[in-house]
């Protein structure tokens, strides 16, 4: 299995990122890297193991529905890169 | 509209669960509160945070697929959709996609006098995203506070071949989501939401064609309205010749008009994967029996009961069955054994214009079954007569006393002894010898004329059978 250029370019894209010629080609020959790899792997004779696709042995402990203290108002905006009294504010986005 | 194709949608309802906590922390699920306070590093999504999935979520999300007839599956897992999106601070939802909460089932719905089932794909449960709003001076703001607010997503099949049953779909769902208790139905504050995907082929024609989703329809009506809407300019498109694309469309309601949003928006490559943080949610048969048993009887098994059992006309089925607290109400009045027809008519009849004329829900109605209950049985035993009774009811909205109580602390006990009432009625009858002679003239309207004077002289306690009945045995028989 391997990735085309173009899937690379897709995948950049839905991920937000802005790259160069240069790391497009990079990230092209490590996602081919990596999917070799997991051809190699394909090749292990898996049947009849169960498959493991969590790290977790148990089922997931759940919690009871009693609300907690959240964050205090300030300390939630006081990182934000723009904000009004009450809100979290986004960069103005041109002809959206 | 061109009756030649017809029309293929399906439904996806986004429901708020009723919860007092968040899905996956224990900020307060509360809608209305300040912006940006009821939020903390899980729902925010700072780095390192984990999610705790709420025992409450899994409870709720159990009782509606029980009430749906789905499957439960015992083991269902989390995954990530990944999309980017500033009311998204995480940057994916986590939502369930290979392995949902629970898969099948169906709802009934009534159009017309037919009644037919939908089915359902799945039901799974997820979180809910902010909100981003546009401010006065062209900035737009977001307000956290419903980040990981717990929703279950209910997928229908795409069995609607008319917008009016889809309709009756959301209405169905949302009466059975706020009968069992899971979700408020509050469609304009976003407690329950709706997508809807159309498509439309030609009769005979067994291949699906492309279809699209609407998004923001936020109201029964707007459904139905959108759907056509879409049915129309899809038939449109293909009989000038064009085609069809799959597109995300944004319904406005205010000018009934839907306009595609931006292509990444309606992408579909959401690159889903096991959420690491979360390991398999696992239930057991004990968990779901335990629910079912809290379950309450559902809104379609009660008005088969009223319709079949109690013979109750389609209105008064209908509206009894609607809401939980007015159905409980209705039945409770029938355990002392009262008619269920007297009941129902005082339920739809009086207490129904109480809550209207104070603009009340029926949860704010003051008047307990038990009262109510004394009220009709006075008034069945002939104690009060119904106006009476009419009246001492809306005295209860301020009076807390039970109707026996009322009625002896204020003589309201009717006169119905007919010794006494005969004498009133003789008595009347010499004081009137010219409207007596007028009666035995023919004029028989003066029986209403007698009936007054009847009830002025006894301050309206006068039981109006007996006293009619003695009227007009003395009418025709004293000389």
């Amino acid at each position: 299995m391997s990735v085309t250029r173009a899937q690379v370019e897709h995948l950049a894209k839905l991920a937000r990122l802005r790259l160069s010629e240069e790391e497009l080609s990079g990230l092209e020959s490590d996602l081919n890297a990596i999917l070799s790899y997991f051809d190699q792997l394909q090749e292990v004779n898996t049947a009849g193991i169960e498959p493991m696709d969590h790290g977790g042995s148990q089922g997931a402990l759940l919690e009871d529905d009693t609300p907690h203290e959240c964050l205090p108002h300030e300390l939630v905006l006081r990182d934000a890169p723009d904000r009004t009294v009450e809100f979290f504010r986004l960069p103005r986005v041109l002809g959206g | 509209m061109n009756t030649n194709y017809e029309l293929i949608a399906g439904l996806e309802i986004h429901a708020q669960l009723s919860t007092s906590t968040k899905a996956f922390c224990r900020c307060p699920n509360r809608y209305g509160a300040e912006p940006n306070t009821l939020v903390c590093p899980v729902c925010l999504g700072a780095p390192g945070a984990l999610p705790v999935l709420s025992k409450e979520v899994v409870k709720q999300a159990t009782k509606l697929a029980l009430a749906i007839g789905a499957e439960i599956h015992l083991h269902s897992r989390f995954d990530r959709k990944n999309y980017f999106y500033p009311d998204l601070p995480k940057g994916y939802q986590i939502s369930q996609f290979n392995h949902p909460f629970a898969t099948g089932g169906e709802l009934h719905i009534a159009v017309g006098t037919s009644v037919r089932p939908i089915r359902i794909t799945r039901a799974h449960i997820e979180e809910d995203a902010g909100k981003s709003m546009h401010l006065a001076d062209g900035s737009t703001v977001v307000d956290m506070n419903r980040c990981g607010v717990p929703l279950i997503e209910i997928v229908s099949e795409p069995d609607f071949r008319e917008p009016e049953e889809a309709g009756a779909y959301l209405t169905s769902m949302r009466e059975l989501l706020r009968f069992i208790g899971v979700c408020d139905g509050n469609m304009e504050e976003g407690s329950l939401r709706c997508d809807a995907n159309v498509s439309v082929r030609l009769r005979g024609e067994s291949e699906l064609r492309e279809r699209t989703e609407m998004k923001n329809l936020n109201s029964i009506r707007s459904v139905e309205r959108a759907i056509r809407a879409e049915m129309q300019r899809q038939i449109q498109a293909y009989e000038s010749g064009g085609e069809i694309s799959r597109q995300t469309l944004q319904w406005d309601d205010q000018s009934g008009k839907l306009t595609p949003m931006r292509a990444k928006e309606g992408s579909n490559d959401y690159r889903y994967f096991p959420e690491p943080d979360l390991p398999w949610l696992e239930i057991t048969e004990a968990d779901i029996d335990c629910e079912r048993e809290l379950l309450p009887t559902l809104p379609a098994a009660r008005r088969k009961r009223y319709r079949e059992e109690y013979g109750l006309h389609e209105e008064a089925v209908y509206l009894l069955a609607s809401d939980r607290a007015i159905s409980d109400y209705f039945e409770t009045l029938l355990v002392d054994g009262r008619a269920p027809a007297i009941a129902a008519a005082w339920v739809q009849g009086d207490v129904q214009r109480i809550l209207n004329e104070n603009a009340w829900d029926f949860t704010e109605f003051p008047v307990s079954a038990a009262r109510l209950g004394g009220v009709i049985d006075a008034v069945e035993q002939g104690r009060i007569s119904r106006n009476a009774g009419r009246d001492l009811l809306r005295r209860m909205m301020t009076d807390t006393r039970s109707a026996d109580e009322m009625i002896s602390a204020e003589g309201m006990e009717q006169l119905s002894d007919a010794t006494a009432l005969r004498g009133i009625v003789r008595e009347l009858l010499e004081r009137f010898p010219s409207e007596l002679a007028k009666y035995r003239e023919g004029k028989t309207k003066m029986i209403g004329f007698f009936m007054g004077q009847i009830m002025q002289a006894t301050k309206g306690q006068a039981d109006p059978n007996s006293s009619r009945e003695i009227l007009m045995n003395e009418l025709d028989h004293s000389n």
